[in-house]
């Protein structure tokens, strides 16, 4: 029986352990100062805008300071200026929020953004932070109205959504640019929202859009019965009744003399969505029109009957006077598109095209409408009774108007975080990413008939390894760090949010699987088959035996004390989080992690330095890094009491008298008692290799040798 | 009545500063004394405090006093600033144990209304409110519609005294719009007098001088043009107290017929003039008057100048410019 179940109680007094261990960290994260307390003063805002600028006095209510320009005439407001981490802390990967100055002039456009402080690992030593400047130097002049698009680097197109501004992102930052786009987004626009009279709840970044590619040839009755066009007729009668009571109650002869005839019959149909205004227009004036359009969302109104909503006074291209459209109880403005084209379509019997009036209003994309959401259309009927002054009576007529939800692509429901689109966009990964994590699980779990053949067992380790090295940590960009652990501190403690995971998906999937790991396997799994750098180092290792390089070993009480050092790094890095929290993201450095595997060598000479210098080091004492240094690994390794079995198999004769595994083990985590210390231990299967092979492991040797003399000694006697 | 409204913010921005022309001037030629300014918004428009003759130190002390003030008046009068004295007045009906500025305010308030014969008038408000809602809609309300808005106002049913301000007829509600920019220039330049300032520009969207700009003219204020919102008719020098009162500032229609200052009396906007600018002894006395005048017309509004020993400077819908003999109309059309 291999796995060996340490019991009830070794599991309670583990959990205990792990409980005390976060509470002690907790508790510390208390002395940390406050990071969230924005850190400007007036004398700091001074030098941010020099003059001709000059700043305000600060909100009353809002942690926002005018920015003034003196001009001929006086002092003009040119913006309001925030610290990000005011509004809207997200914590990036260090686990402290981004900190930058935003700027929003009056119009809603962005004035400027700058860095005051930020931990992005990325942008800390790696790319350094100029592309995080050149990055935020996109924001000027972007409108909060458009909804602000990150694009991998070089894979813009102007000309593809013109209202939709599309910006640079930074290339191996992809989550970091993210968080920070949606620090200054949002951010902004809740100061838009309390200071510029920016409509609430309806934020253009999460409007619908309609589906480009839904569309069947329909009939008008057909769109009529679906509800994509809405119909609003009113008899004579109708109308009078709506005007009994008031003083233009009887002016309407020509309506008395016909009580059943129509006053009005109005047709709306919002154009833009392709089933509805391909159908209505036909194919290339409709096109014409999406041109035109710009984007926006468009309604055409058709009137026929005696009223029209295009009297002698309408003006084109004005906002019309006796129609408009509401939606969530507020106006959306729009205006006249001076789009005269007819139908395309035959329309209900009855409907007359030459003697009706057809006009196409444009919505403004800054009114932010909301094509999925309902919309109420009302017509004004206006009345007047006198010659002189006359006296005007108005009565108003609604018609609801809302499109099905299976037209459009509906924005990430996300409590406005737009993670769902983060998901969305590395779903390739994430599939990959959750095969190679099916396989590699189920491969341990049989770890028996894994290893039942050391060639083939051999091939798929380093088949993995290479998965791991190029995939995981190169193109998903999901090396585990110390500096997640950072995050967590930081989540556990006041501050704590445990969104920021969210926001990496394969380093959140590549974490998991870890942990859970280490409640079964320990720390092997993580630090011998997902970590890129653990993969690195052993194909420098592979590449070191092909070389026939000599190993320098160590004797065991010395190898006992290497372990330690590792702990010690992992200390220092703990005090500095905890309480110079800004030093961390530097002592961090330790790890060859962001050199080697985020940024694939391309840094500075002393970090690339460092980084072959470890893997040389590796090629003389296997795993040298790993062994000895890695604080992420001392993090597994401090863990791993919360492992349950003891799931390497042992023979009685391990550790005396045979010694094949030690000396096999590469990693030095085999005792000469034969005693395994999975704390050491990076799950390479080696020694379980050995022990289920008659060739190999000594014992078995020894017995079939033994059995086999036996039995010549046997076949003798019988002879 | 005078609602300044967060929209009209850009509008009264680019004016409001209305000395500022003048002290920018000053604050570049004069080298015998330097000049402190902070600029700000606050009662949604812009506000700016000018001090000179101070050390930087005191001065900006002074300016830290100023703004203080000013954001007090805001929790105390704003009708924009959440949770202030007055919008639980005018939310519950009655406010217990009221602060003095809103007891001094409704007391301006009185003697302006009588002196006008009811055509200023603090209890507008709901009015104010029904006609906005309703021009937020894209529509205008009828009489009938308005009138149980109308039948809301009424000052003298609004009872005040140290205990309690309250409003005997439910519904109600009060603004004090068009006394708060000037209240607040006289306070301000009081605590500013009281630290020692004796020269100091104080423009709380309506303006108040002490003493003289750094070059020992004018503080000078620039009158705007009503039609035209980056231009100006001019400049008037500010020897004491000035506030101005422009349909302008906030309208409901785009002719100016239906704008933000109403005639308590019909319901109506006052149809005469589009802008007026008084100077009278106090700032918060010019501020009623500006809108009381602006509600008159020039020929009433002259009694009613006369009486409260102001004088004033308009431009009629027309175009026409009118003003009392004693306004310094030397930089003016």
């Amino acid at each position: 029986m291999p796995w060996n179940w340490a019991g009830p109680s070794g599991l309670v007094a583990a959990l205990t352990r792990l409980m005390a261990l976060l509470a002690a960290l907790t508790c510390g994260c208390f002395f940390m100062e406050g990071a969230r307390a924005s850190s400007l003063d007036r004398e700091a805002m001074n030098v941010l805008f020099p003059k001709p600028f000059s700043v305000g006095e600060r909100d009353a209510t809002l942690p926002v300071w005018p920015i003034f320009q003196q001009s001929y005439n006086g002092d003009v407001l040119v913006a309001y200026a925030f610290e990000s981490i005011d509004f809207e802390p997200i914590p990036g990967f260090s686990g402290t929020p981004v900190n930058l100055l935003v700027a929003v002039k009056p119009s809603g456009e962005l004035l400027d953004v700058r860095v005051l402080s930020q931990h992005e690992p990325v942008f800390v030593d790696g790319l350094g932070p100029e592309p995080l400047k050149d990055f935020l130097k996109q924001y000027t002049g972007k409108s909060l109205r458009q909804s602000i698009k990150i694009m991998p680097p070089g894979t813009r197109d102007p000309r593809a959504d013109n209202v939709a501004a599309e910006i640079d992102g930074v290339a191996k930052a992809t989550a970091s640019v993210r968080i920070i786009n949606e620090t200054i987004i949002n951010s902004a626009l809740q100061v838009a929202r309390a200071r510029l009279g920016f409509s609430k709840g309806r934020d253009p970044n999460r409007a619908a859009r309609a589906k480009p590619d839904v569309f069947e040839p329909l009939t008008f009755a057909q769109m009529l019965d679906r509800g994509y066009i809405r119909h609003l007729h009113l008899t004579n009668a109708e109308l009078n009744k709506a005007f009994a009571g008031t003083v233009a109650a009887d002016v309407d002869e020509e309506g008395k003399a016909d009580p059943n005839g129509t006053f009005a019959d109005v047709y709306i149909a919002e154009v833009d969505v392709p089933i509805v205004g391909r159908n209505l227009l036909g194919e290339a004036p409709w096109r014409k029109l999406m041109n035109q359009l710009d984007g926006a969302p468009a309604m055409l109104v058709l009137s026929s009957g005696r009223w029209t909503f295009m009297p002698d006074s309408f003006v084109p291209g004005a906002t019309p006077n006796f129609i408009a459209l509401d939606q969530a109880e507020a106006p959306v403005a729009w205006r006249d598109f001076v789009w005269r084209d007819s139908l395309d379509l035959p329309v209900p019997k009855g409907l007359d095209l030459a003697r009706s009036d057809v006009a196409i209003m444009r919505i403004a994309p800054q009114a932010a409408f909301d094509p999925a959401s309902p919309s109420e259309f009302s017509i004004r009927v206006l009345r007047e009774k006198g010659q002189i002054f006359p006296e005007r009576v108005t009565r108003d007529f609604k018609l609801g108007y809302g499109l099905p939800k299976n037209l459009f692509d509906l924005p990430p429901d996300d409590s406005g975080l737009g993670l769902g689109s983060i998901w969305e966009s590395r779903s390739r990964d994430i599939a990959i990413l959750g095969i190679g994590l099916i396989v590699l699980a189920v491969a341990l779990a049989r770890q028996r008939a894994l290893t039942h053949s050391p060639r083939a067992f051999k091939w798929f380790r380093l088949a993995f390894l290479a998965f791991t090295l190029v995939f995981i940590g190169w193109m998903a960009q999901a090396q585990l760090s110390i500096v997640w652990l950072f995050g967590l501190i930081k989540a556990l403690k006041c501050e704590g949010s445990f969104v920021f995971f969210l926001w990496d998906p394969p380093t959140l999937m590549v974490t998991i699987f870890g942990l859970v790991a280490l409640f079964i396997w320990g720390r092997g799994t993580f630090c011998g088959w997902l970590c890129p750098f653990g993969a690195l180092q052993e194909f420098a290792g592979e590449v070191a035996r092909l070389l026939r390089l000599r190993q320098i070993g160590l004797p065991q009480r010395y190898e006992r004390l290497a372990r330690v050092p590792k702990f010690i790094v992992l200390a220092v890095i703990l005090v500095t989080a905890l309480f110079f929290s800004n030093q961390a993201e530097k002592v961090a450095e330790v790890e060859p992690f962001k050199t080697s595997i985020t940024l694939i060598f391309l840094r500075s000479a002393p970090f690339v330095l460092y980084a072959v210098a470890l893997l040389i080091a590796g090629m003389f004492h296997y795993k040298f890094f790993c062994r000895y240094l890695c604080p992420l690994g001392a993090t597994f390794a401090a863990l791993s009491f919360v492992r349950r079995w003891n799931w390497i198999p042992r023979r009685k004769e391990c550790g005396s008298p045979c010694q094949m595994c030690k000396v096999k083990c590469r990693y030095g985590a085999i005792e000469k008692s034969g005693e395994i210390v999975y704390s050491e231990c990076f799950q390479c299967l080696d020694c379980v290799a050995i022990l289920d092979n008659p060739q190999l492991c000594v014992p078995v040797v020894l017995e079939q040798k033994r059995a086999r003399r036996k039995q010549k000694q046997q076949l003798e006697a019988a002879q | 009545m005078k609602t300044n409204r967060r929209q009209m913010l850009q509008l009264a921005l680019a004016g409001a500063g209305l000395g500022a022309a003048g002290v920018w001037a000053a604050s570049r030629e004069g080298r015998a004394a330097l000049s402190f300014r902070r600029a700000g918004v606050a009662f949604d428009t812009g506000v700016a405090l000018t001090v000179v003759g101070l050390a930087e130190r005191e001065a900006e002390a002074a300016l830290d006093a100023g703004f203080a003030e000013i954001r007090r008046l805001e929790r105390v009068a704003g009708l924009s600033t959440p949770g202030s004295d007055i919008r639980r007045l005018n939310a519950e009906g009655r406010l217990e144990r009221p602060d003095q500025a809103l007891l001094d305010m409704l007391a301006v308030a009185e003697d302006v209304h009588s002196a006008s014969g009811g055509a200023f008038d603090v209890t507008v408000q709901p009015l104010w409110i029904f006609y906005d809602s309703w021009a937020r809609r894209g529509a205008w309300p009828s009489d009938d519609e308005a009138a149980p808005a109308r039948a809301l106002i009424g000052q003298s049913r609004v009872r005040f005294d140290a205990e309690a301000i309250a409003f005997e007829r439910p519904g109600m509600g009060i603004t004090l719009n068009s006394l708060t920019h000037g209240y607040a220039a006289d306070r301000v330049a009081k605590i500013l007098a009281e630290r020692g300032v004796k020269q100091a520009f104080v423009d709380t969207g309506e303006m108040e001088s002490l003493g003289r700009p750094a070059n020992d003219r004018d503080w000078t204020a620039a009158v705007k043009h009503p039609r035209q919102p980056d231009a100006m008719l001019g400049t008037a020098p500010v020897t004491g107290c000035m506030a101005t009162a422009g349909d302008y500032a906030y309208t409901w229609s785009e002719d100016y017929s239906r704008h933000h200052i109403l005639d308590p009396r019909t319901g109506y906007s006052p149809a005469s003039l589009a802008c007026v600018t008084v100077i009278a002894p106090k700032a918060v006395v010019a501020d009623a008057l500006s809108t009381a005048v602006s509600v008159l017309g020039p020929d009433e509004g002259a009694k009613l100048l006369k009486h409260f020993d102001a004088e004033a400077y308009g431009v009629t819908k027309a175009g026409k410019v009118w003003a009392t003999p004693g306004f310094p109309r030397q930089n003016l059309a």
